[in-house]
């Protein structure tokens, strides 16, 4: 008895001395928290290629660019931590990326400063505050008007297609900056992927996703015609 | 019954109490499905981690809108099954023969039993899962598990409703062992199983009702189980052998740096009714005609403490609890009481490496049967052991288990002395 | 004053100070040798807006030849690098329009801290994904409403690339450089770098395709040398 108890009390201190060392290496915490969460899919090197990724569409992030699609920075700037503490935290929708949320705060933080070190961006950049987002203006028919509006106007329509279903004369040759074939997103069905909220959509749309077609359309629209495009585009949206 | 008839009775049921066939709850079927590794969700498979209980706890969804298998992959198929060959040496010491008492011991291969284990989403808002445990040489196979549970009632993960034969949450589970070769003693144990009226053991699934909740990744649990205890005599009412059981958890990180990860602070309890008389015919009482209930509870806490990151953590588990028997259920003059518990380590230096440790105990307060002394039938268990899976993908895990314990049971022996067991086991533990 | 001396005195100041030299050029032809593949024209059905601004078929820019097998859109470049020197960069923009559907012109240098300024005159959806390395890279969506966009480059970098997603055929390529010497070919595949400071040098020819040729001169005052690249396959002997 005695010597069991000895055991699990070596191996306390001996466990509380090795933390101590890693304590100002949140990145060399977040490596091993990667070996057991994510290396199946995103792959040792950070690329994306893991063992997992042939079976997976979209398929799982590569990191080393440095480009992430949910972010509240402009148009091919890094994402800031708290991007990529929403992402880990709540997953994807449609994408293999599951929510991570039930690991403890300190886990996620470790996570993500292991990811930074994948892409030298995060060394030389800074991310920009994050955009501001104006009041919403309430969502109604007018609005959902206009928005349809400036989706002609904007021709949209041309990857997404006029109705939103992502077949627009231009879907079928998109291509991610990894030269990898993607689709324009069909508006009508399921969940958006980086969020459903008015807020969401209206920051891709002002930001871009970096690493795919979408460009932002920050300087070509007012803040309140990306709103009633916003309305527009989630009364696109059929419920199941 | 006489003395030595008692012992060696004792002495049978205590033996197969400690080697229980492996049940199930490892499941590369998911892995397959959401192509993640047995990592993800098993701290050490099959013990799960907290991203496994959450995924456990929303009905076995990632929640992202991937759940519907026909979603997924030819590769997918919602079929895991488990095994666990190897060799297994037992001895026991003061077992009365002819020319005295001697130590005994065996060895053999043992025989092989599979489990099949299939479960999942069966829409957006229910779950299921179904284990047929046991296939083995003797051909009894039984449902370990049945049930189909509606999920997050109303949009609400604090309501779930699960119907069918289930595992009761304990504070750690009974069909996701690291240990082969020992119980939880708190959960099985009972003062003289032969003289009991009842066989219901915590460890063992119940068919009933289960109501849980959880907030959001799982840090706050509860579930509450209604039952027909199992092993329970039927009484003649609407319910047969009524149990109700509760568990609550909370867990949390409560410093920001240092080694001390997280702490899980639970409280668990279960009382039941089971009748004391019953109808007989030509002597023997029939089923159901149990009348004159009395009740029977358990009640305890459980405290769990990580160390260490907790990728490669290392995890201290203590239970302990009170248990309370009414004395009809011994014929006997006091009710039976009784307290137990046990300290679990784990330490995962690698995702691939475990090294666990337990000691159970139980010591009675009270004996029902006044001839017995107080400490009869007292036990103290130490397991040890390690796992090494040196195949870790999303299709199976393939796991070099060596295991160790050493059990001993005061004055149930022969003129009153302590028998002890010693088991050691090693096999390939192997899930697909 | 001498006509010398004013010369003297007007080209330092033009090159300032530490100036010591008078300047030279270098000028020369960049010549395309071998085979030269079939190409198909450029297949603008996606838009019918782009087909129509393009009665005559488009040939894909990867390789344009003009008379003589001279090659159009090579960029020259001087590689050596001029220590102790800075060169501000220019006020105005590198202007790029996308006009017909096509970035005119297919191939830019620049100077790092200069605006690159891209026109839409062609009043359709296009998308300007740019991809460098060393800067900040971005995609922005210029409808028909948004006529004009600039950004500042800030970084010295080799050619990257700049992308409509729109339209999948369009492409063009930014050189962002810290000095002035460079030029890109025009239709008649040939360049002229002026105001080199006297010295040796290496100059670097870039093709998008056909990679890279080097070559190394020495200008001195005053002095217009020739420089010749050749790029392409041989004839087989």
């Amino acid at each position: 008895m005695p010597k069991f108890k000895m055991a699990v009390a070596c191996g306390a201190m001996a466990l509380l001395a090795a933390d101590g060392m890693a304590e100002n290496g949140a990145a060399a915490r977040g490596k091993k928290a990667y070996g057991r969460y994510c290396v199946s899919c995103h792959g040792v090197d950070g690329d994306g290629r893991g063992y997992e990724a042939q079976h997976l569409d979209p398929t799982p992030r590569n990191f080393t660019k440095g480009a992430f699609k949910w972010r509240t920075t402009p148009s091919g700037q890094i994402p800031r931590d708290e991007d990529l503490l929403r992402t880990i935290r709540n997953g994807l929708y449609a994408t293999a990326m599951p929510p991570w949320g039930a690991l403890s705060d300190q886990d996620l933080k470790d996570l993500i400063a292991y990811v930074k070190t994948f892409s030298p961006r995060f060394a030389k950049e800074a991310p920009d505050p994050a955009i501001t987002i104006p009041p919403q203006p309430p969502n109604n028919a007018s609005s959902i008007a206009a928005g349809k509006e400036t989706y002609q106007t904007v021709q949209c329509g041309q990857c997404h297609g006029d109705g939103g279903r992502g077949d627009g004369p231009s879907a079928s040759t998109l291509k991610d900056e990894w030269g990898q074939p993607i689709k324009a997103h069909d508006f009508t069905v399921g969940n958006l992927k980086c969020g459903n909220a008015p807020e969401d959509v209206y920051r891709v749309f002002m930001t871009g996703l970096n690493g795919t077609p979408m460009p932002s359309f920050t300087d070509s629209v007012t803040p309140d015609e990306a709103w009633h495009l916003v309305h527009y585009v989630l009364s696109l949206r059929q419920k199941h | 019954m006489s003395q030595k008839s008692r012992t060696v009775l004792f002495a049978v049921v205590a033996a197969a109490s400690f080697w229980q066939p492996p049940t199930a709850d490892a499941f590369p079927a998911f892995a397959r499905k959401y192509g993640v590794a047995c990592t993800t969700c098993h701290e050490s498979w099959p013990k799960l981690n907290d991203f496994g209980r959450a995924f456990r706890d929303r009905g076995y969804r990632m929640g992202t809108g991937m759940d519907d298998p026909t979603d997924k992959p030819p590769a997918y198929w919602p079929i895991a099954i488990r095994a666990t060959p190897g060799y297994s040496y037992t001895s026991q010491n003061n077992v009365e023969t002819d020319d005295g008492l001697r130590t005994l011991g065996t060895g053999s291969f043992e025989h092989p039993e599979m489990d099949i284990l299939t479960g999942g989403t069966l829409s957006s808002k229910a779950s299921f899962l179904a284990v047929i445990a046991g296939f083995g040489a003797e051909g009894t196979a039984q449902i370990e598990s049945a049930w189909v549970r509606l999920d997050a009632i109303g949009g609400n993960p604090w309501f779930n409703l699960r119907v069918g034969k289930h595992e009761l949450d304990q504070p750690r589970s009974s069909h996701r062992p690291l240990t082969f070769t020992q119980d939880y003693l708190i959960y099985v144990h009972r003062p003289v199983e032969d003289q009991s009226l009842l066989q219901f053991n915590l460890a063992d699934n119940q068919l009933g009702v289960e109501l849980s909740g959880h907030d959001d990744g799982s840090r706050t649990r509860y579930a509450v189980s209604f039952a027909d205890a199992n092993g329970a005599p039927g009484s003649k009412s609407l319910f047969s052998s009524p149990l109700l059981y509760g568990h609550v958890t909370r867990r949390f990180q409560p410093f920001s740096s240092g080694a001390l990860k997280q702490v899980k602070l639970g409280a668990f309890g279960t009382v039941g009714w089971a009748p004391t008389r019953f109808a007989t015919s030509g002597g023997e009482p029939i089923e159901g005609s149990g009348t004159s209930n009395k009740t029977y509870n358990r009640v305890g806490g459980d405290l769990s403490l990580w160390l260490g990151p907790m990728s490669t953590p290392l995890a201290i588990t203590l239970v302990v609890a009170h248990a309370r028997e009414a004395e009809d259920f011994y014929g006997g003059t006091a009710d039976a009481k009784w307290t137990g518990g046990y300290l679990q380590a784990e330490f995962t230096p690698r995702i691939d490496l475990t090294f666990f440790g337990r000691y159970d105990w139980i010591r009675h307060g009270q004996q029902p049967l006044e001839e017995l002394s107080k400490n009869f039938g007292d036990r103290d268990a130490v397991t040890a052991g390690l796992r090494y899976t040196f195949s870790y993908s999303s299709r199976s895990d393939v796991a070099w288990h060596v295991e160790f314990t050493n059990h001993r049971t005061k004055l149930v022996g022969p003129d009153g002395l302590d028998l002890t067991t010693k088991q050691f086991f090693t096999g390939i533990d192997f899930a697909f | 004053m001498s006509r010398f001396a004013a010369s003297v005195v007007s080209l330092l100041f033009i090159l300032g100070p530490a100036a010591q030299a008078s300047a030279g050029s270098v000028t020369g032809k960049v010549v395309y040798e071998g085979k030269v593949p079939t190409f198909t024209p450029l297949d603008m059905n996606a838009d019918p807006a782009c087909k129509a601004k393009n009665p005559a078929p488009v040939m894909p820019e990867v390789l344009v030849l003009g008379d003589q097998s001279r090659m159009v859109n090579v960029l020259i470049f001087v590689v050596t690098a001029f220590p102790g020197k800075t060169f501000p960069p220019p006020k105005e923009p590198a202007v790029i329009h996308q006009h017909g559907c096509v970035y005119q012109p297919h191939v830019t240098g620049m100077m790092a801290g200069q605006e690159l300024l891209f026109k839409n005159t062609d009043g359709v959806l296009h998308n300007v994904h740019a991809l460098p390395v060393q800067n900040r890279p971005f995609n922005i969506g210029m409808p028909p409403t948004l006529k004009e966009k600039g950004r500042v480059v800030d970084l010295p970098e080799a050619a990257f690339r700049v992308k409509c997603d729109v339209h999948p055929w369009m492409q063009a390529y930014v050189a962002v450089l810290s000095h002035p010497f460079f030029a890109v070919t025009g239709g008649d595949g040939t360049f002229q770098i002026k105001d080199l400071p006297a010295g040796t040098y290496e100059i670097e020819a870039w093709h998008e395709k056909l990679g890279t040729r080097k070559a190394s001169v020495t200008v001195g005052e005053g002095d217009t040398k020739t420089l010749d690249f050749t790029f392409g396959v041989p004839k087989a002997q």
